[in-house]
């Protein structure tokens, strides 16, 4: 066992975090809560320069060719400022989709621009609804309406499953913004104002060069739901690392009856609390991390790990509320945004009833 | 022992039911919705309220009330609160005006009363200060005596409708030398009273619900001075035993339970209906037991009030069990709404309205205010159980 960082990782933490945190403070989150992307230009320009919207693609395709550790390092510091913008969504499971799915010809059309920062990728991993793919000519015709769509207005680029109409086989589709037939809705009132919606198609013509993963996609989406959960445990249980440091400090400097109120064991108790909370979910998301990375199973792992960073994450939030009283209820404090990320993170990528059944695997229930 | 209500407990809950079922609009989605549609039909409810004398239903006949029983009070709070019906005055009818009938003044009563009893004027409670939360009496808002009253200067944080408030009770600090429960006194001011600003302060759902007001060389008469000199924590701690009822959050915790089990029985889930799940009816089953151990313990404090007891440890538990089980409801609820859950009240397919996000939202200042929940501890250990004070 290992649970120390390299000393590469150690640089990519540090850099991550020195640039996250004085980039992203709490006036340019809220800023980027009504931003059609999420993210300003320019932030999202360093970001490519960084290498980070490249950091898991090969280096053939100008990426970085890094792991899902370090990828989990950059994602842990974007949770501690409660990072918005499309990042999660393009280079993280766009990548992991073209990467996992797409031919050659596919990889090298669309890696690139996605891994330099010039296109997003959105891949719909958690819709209600299905689409249908019927055969049209040399393509397919496309029908139906998908929701949860993640960067719903602002995608270049849609990966979406769709049922095959003949076999009920799910295929997988990557499809360019502006194809005929694609219209975006409207984005969706969220809790922590990300940009879901709904995408419908309306016997949308696409070419068979469309089609990643030319048989069954149901592997390689149960790998990208794998994906999505895991990395986002890291990144909620960074979101409830920042927490639990920011109530430290508050802790220490508010006083009440003539003391701090960091010094009331009542106080303590609920810190440490989250202390704990945050500690045993760190490790467990980034085991998912280091699984992936490994390959083999890791649904267990990935499970386990989200559905405990599911319940720390908003228990943390809860707690922090509590220590910090009336002035972390207003929306002029950043804990609101951390609150409204745990809640929106719980609810995507599979909540806890989700994750139940790879959990009580491990007790061969 | 008897665990049920009177024959004229329940025909007042009957009546109290048949006109509830008229007073709201069709659609009406409980409070939240549109705070200024429901502000204007909150103050008509009032008025309404105050026709049918059950704005003052708990006060003395002396001074218009229906001397109602500690348990009818009850009665009448849980239906207002289970039904979302607003329109009750906690500030004005709840909370001052009983204060004032044990501290104020002949005059006062006269003055200040009747407004209250005809739902005519809004008050709001300025306590707390940015350096004085749980440490209420340490505060530092002064008050200085200069010809017939005072000159007070300060600031006053997290009022509640400090924005539609007529009027203002509040604590200043009289005498910076005596000790500090010793040096503070009780006044009233008009919120139109030269040298008074309001600053909203916008809430974490997106809501303007309370404010920070300050005083500025704000002049109030003696005769808004309530009770004696510097004996204004005898007034203020009066006045907070009237605030402190914990039927009110098992109420709303009730209400929201409802409506999950509702969609639970309407929602399919993998395999049939959410509510037909072994899961989501074993938490639905402790929730539900939960709520039901709270409301009898709130019974029980209307029981002891009744008795002319004062159930200090008895209310303080309600408020910790009434508030935390808002917050597992409603946490439970986000759980059961799964992916969903992350919806707000625009999106059209939003379930329930965004309400059980936005009630989520809003129970988190419930275990911090009126006393934050480890306050609330604090006084069940010590005054309660008769441990030690550390401190
Ligand atoms: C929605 C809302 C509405 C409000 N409306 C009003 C209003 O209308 N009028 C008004 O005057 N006030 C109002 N308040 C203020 C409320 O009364 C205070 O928030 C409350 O008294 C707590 O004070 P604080 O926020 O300063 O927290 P603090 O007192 O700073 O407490 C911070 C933390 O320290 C803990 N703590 C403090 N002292 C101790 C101790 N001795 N032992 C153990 N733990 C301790 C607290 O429990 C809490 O966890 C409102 C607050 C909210 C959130």
């Amino acid at each position: 066992m290992d649970f120390g960082l390299t000393e590469e990782q150690k640089l990519i933490r540090d850099g991550a975090r020195q640039f996250l945190r004085t980039t992203a403070t709490g006036a340019y989150v809220r800023e980027m809560s009504a931003h059609p992307t999420g993210c300003r230009p320019d932030v999202w320009r360093q970001i490519a320069d960084l290498g980070w919207t490249g950091l898991i693609a090969e280096e053939r395709h100008g990426g970085a060719a890094l792991g899902m550790i370090e990828l989990a390092i950059v994602i842990e510091e974007m949770g501690a400022v409660a990072f918005p913008g499309p990042f999660f969504s393009s280079a993280v499971v766009g990548l992991s989709a073209l990467k996992l799915g797409g031919n050659r010809e596919q990889q090298d059309a669309h890696i690139p621009p996605i891994a330099e920062g010039a296109r997003i990728a959105s891949v719909v991993l958690e819709s209600t609804e299905m689409v249908s793919a019927s055969r049209a000519g040399s393509g397919w015709s496309l029908k139906g309406r998908l929701d949860y769509v993640p960067e719903v207005t602002s995608a270049d680029l849609y990966v979406l499953p769709a049922v095959e109409s003949r076999s009920g086989k799910t295929l997988l589709f990557a499809i360019p913004r502006g194809t005929d037939g694609l219209a975006a809705g409207k984005r969706w009132d969220t809790v922590s104002h990300d940009r879901l919606g709904e995408l419908a198609l309306d016997g949308a013509m696409v070419g068979a060069d469309c089609l990643l993963n030319g048989d069954d996609a149901s592997t390689v989406l149960g790998r990208l739901r794998l994906v999505g959960a895991g990395l986002k445990a890291v990144e909620m249980i960074g979101g409830a690392g920042r927490v639990l440091e920011m109530t430290v400090e508050y802790a220490g400097k508010r006083e009440q009856f003539g003391r701090p109120i960091g010094s009331f064991q009542a106080v303590q108790h609920m810190i440490a609390e989250m202390a704990i909370q945050v500690s045993s979910a760190r490790h467990l998301a980034y085991r998912a991390a280091w699984q992936l990375e490994r390959g083999g199973d890791a649904g267990n792992a990935v499970g386990l790990a989200k559905l405990r960073a599911n319940e720390a994450a908003v228990r943390v939030c809860e707690l922090a509320h509590q220590c910090h009283g009336a002035i972390g209820f207003t929306q002029e404090h950043d804990l609101q945004l951390y609150t409204r990320s745990a809640m929106a993170g719980r609810a995507s990528f599979g909540d806890s009833r989700a994750h139940r059944d790879a959990v009580l695997a491990t007790l061969g229930l | 022992m008897r665990f049920e209500f009177s024959d004229a407990e329940e025909k007042f809950r009957a009546e109290l039911l048949e006109w509830i079922r008229g007073a709201l609009p069709a659609d009406y989605a409980g409070a939240g919705e549109d705070p200024d549609a429901d502000w204007d039909l909150n103050l008509k409810l009032r008025r309404e309220l105050a026709r049918r004398g059950w704005l003052t239903l708990a006060w003395p006949r002396e001074y218009g009330g229906r001397a109602a029983s500690h348990m009818t009070q009850v009665i009448f709070n849980e239906e207002m609160g289970f039904h979302r019906v607003p329109g009750r005055d906690a500030f004005g009818a709840r909370m001052l005006a009983p204060t004032l009938m044990v501290h104020g003044s002949e005059a006062q009563r006269k003055q200040f009363l009747p407004p209250v009893a005809r739902g005519e004027v809004q008050w709001c409670q300025g306590y707390s200060e940015p350096d004085s939360g749980s440490d209420l009496a340490s505060l530092q808002t002064r008050a200085v005596g200069d010809g017939d009253g005072f000159k007070v200067n300060g600031t006053k944080i997290w009022t509640s409708l400090g924005h539609r408030a007529d009027w203002i009770f509040f604590l200043a600090r009289t005498d910076p030398e005596a000790p500090k429960h010793k040096g503070i006194s009780f006044f009233l001011s008009d919120m139109k009273t030269p040298g008074i600003t309001v600053r909203p302060i916008v809430n974490m759902a997106g809501e303007h619900h309370f404010n920070q007001i300050t005083f500025e060389d704000v002049w109030v008469p003696r005769a808004q001075l309530v009770g004696e000199i510097n004996k204004g924590w005898y007034v203020a701690t009066t006045l907070l035993d009237f605030e402190r009822s914990g039927i009110d959050y098992i109420t709303a915790a009730r209400r929201v339970l409802r409506d999950l089990a509702e969609h639970a029985r309407m929602t399919k889930g993998p395999g049939g209906p959410l509510a037909d799940q072994a899961d989501v009816r074993a938490r639905f089953a402790s929730l539900a037991a939960q709520a039901e151990a709270s409301r009898i313990l709130a019974y029980e404090v209307a029981w002891l009030q009744g008795q002319g007891a004062v159930p200090t440890r008895e209310a303080s538990m309600s408020k910790v069990l009434g508030t935390r089980l808002m917050n597992e409801v409603t946490d439970f609820g986000l759980e059961l709404l799964g992916a969903a859950a992350r919806l707000d009240r625009g999106t059209d397919s939003a379930p329930l309205r965004g309400r059980i996000l936005r009630a989520r939202f809003d129970c988190i200042a419930w275990p911090i205010f009126a006393g934050t929940n480890e306050i609330q501890k604090n006084i069940i250990a010590t005054r309660g159980l008769g441990l030690p004070r550390s401190y």
